[in-house]
């Protein structure tokens, strides 16, 4: 057993929030939505210019497959994931967590396949282009199918982990 | 019980010290933006983990708020450092890492790093106030042990994992021994629960 200590900690932020003044947690909420309409063309430009972005880099991976041609196609799917929600583009958020867990199975267990790449890719054009013509019935099918092949690349064991 | 009718709580943020970090910039754009919309008037900015140690050095702290992934120290690193730098009192400071995926490679240090919070991407500004108004709420104490240095974990206090013995030395077992002195009767039971007019 470890020894362990304990340290009673003064909590600077309580302090600062008890102040008085400041918002309800909806009128903060409201007016953080507010500020993020603010730079959401911005952010919808950034996304477009990311997902263009993987294309090269998956371009890269497929004539060079390796942990230095996997990793910048996942970072940009990791930034994905980032703004594709707050711009309400969720599902193709969704579809870049689905090439993580991928990408990421694939450096975990040094196994490779382009094609499992590839239907993420397309998933993600999908759910792009047609984000406003879509049911969420339509991209929930589109999401099952990358996470059906994310569950077929997983090492035995994990499948049901990786999705969960 | 809540009040029916009882006011809203209000948090002030607008004199909070907020440390952004953040490589992107439209990642950065999107939590300033959300921490602006909650009143934050002092929010700094740093793009990598080395301008934020640099931050932390010469300014006190409220509140960290950092993305787990980038180049070099990663946000994990990052909280790592802080809280084992010594730096009283930002090393005690609330920190939020922000995250899309974890790696697999990476989960262990995320559990580990000290951080009060992860919180998985897609960021919102109602998931957001929620964790920032529990960490300003929250009156966790650290721990400090060979593995692990930061807010104690065990927030729910629920005792070890199932069908483990504990690790820590206070840690108490599963099984509840015989009484050691004879049960207490009804009436000093009731003596220590009858209330009592507060003198002064």
């Amino acid at each position: 057993m470890s020894a362990v200590k304990r340290i009673k900690v003064k909590n600077r932020l309580a302090a600062v929030v008890r102040m008085p003044g400041g918002k309800t947690v909806s009128e903060a909420v409201l007016a953080a939505e507010e500020q993020l309409e603010v730079i959401k063309d911005g952010v919808v430009a950034a996304l477009d210019t990311m997902l263009t972005e993987m294309t090269a880099a998956a371009a890269r991976l497929k004539a060079a497959p390796g942990p230095d041609t996997i990793e910048p196609l996942y970072d940009l799917a990791n930034d994905v994931i980032g703004v594709a929600g707050v711009v309400g583009l969720g599902s193709v958020g969704d579809a870049a967590y689905s090439l993580c867990e991928l990408l990421d199975i694939f450096v975990e267990t040094k196994s490779w396949n382009w094609a499992a790449v590839e239907v993420h890719l397309n998933g993600l054009k999908l759910l792009r282009a047609m984000s406003d013509k879509m049911t969420d019935e339509q991209r929930e099918q589109v999401l099952d199918g990358l996470r059906a092949v994310v569950r077929r690349m997983a090492p035995p064991g994990e499948g049901a982990a990786a999705q969960a | 019980m809540k009040r029916e009718g009882a006011p809203k709580p209000r948090y002030n943020l607008e004199n909070a010290k907020v440390l952004l970090v953040h490589p992107n910039s439209y990642g950065m754009d999107i939590l300033a933006q959300i921490f602006s919309g909650f009143g934050v008037r002092n929010a700094t900015r740093c793009s990598d983990a080395e301008e934020a140690m640099a931050v932390i050095k010469k300014q006190d702290l409220d509140l960290i708020v950092c993305e787990a992934q980038m180049e070099g120290m990663d946000g994990y690193d990052l909280i790592h450092w802080l809280r084992h730098s010594k730096l009283d009192p930002n090393c005690f400071t609330a920190a939020i890492i922000i995250t899309g995926h974890t790696q697999m490679s990476k989960v262990q240090k995320a559990r580990d790093c000290g951080a009060n919070f992860i919180v998985a991407k897609p960021l919102t500004p109602k998931v957001m106030i929620d964790r920032v108004v529990w960490v300003a709420r929250e009156n966790r104490p650290f721990i400090d042990c060979e593995a692990y240095l930061g807010p104690d974990r065990r927030f729910h206090s629920i005792g070890p994992p199932p069908n483990s013995e504990g690790r820590r030395a206070g840690d108490l077992p599963l099984e509840v021994g015989e009484a050691a002195e004879p049960n207490m009767s009804q009436d000093d039971i009731d003596a220590m629960m009858q209330p009592k007019r507060a003198t002064r």
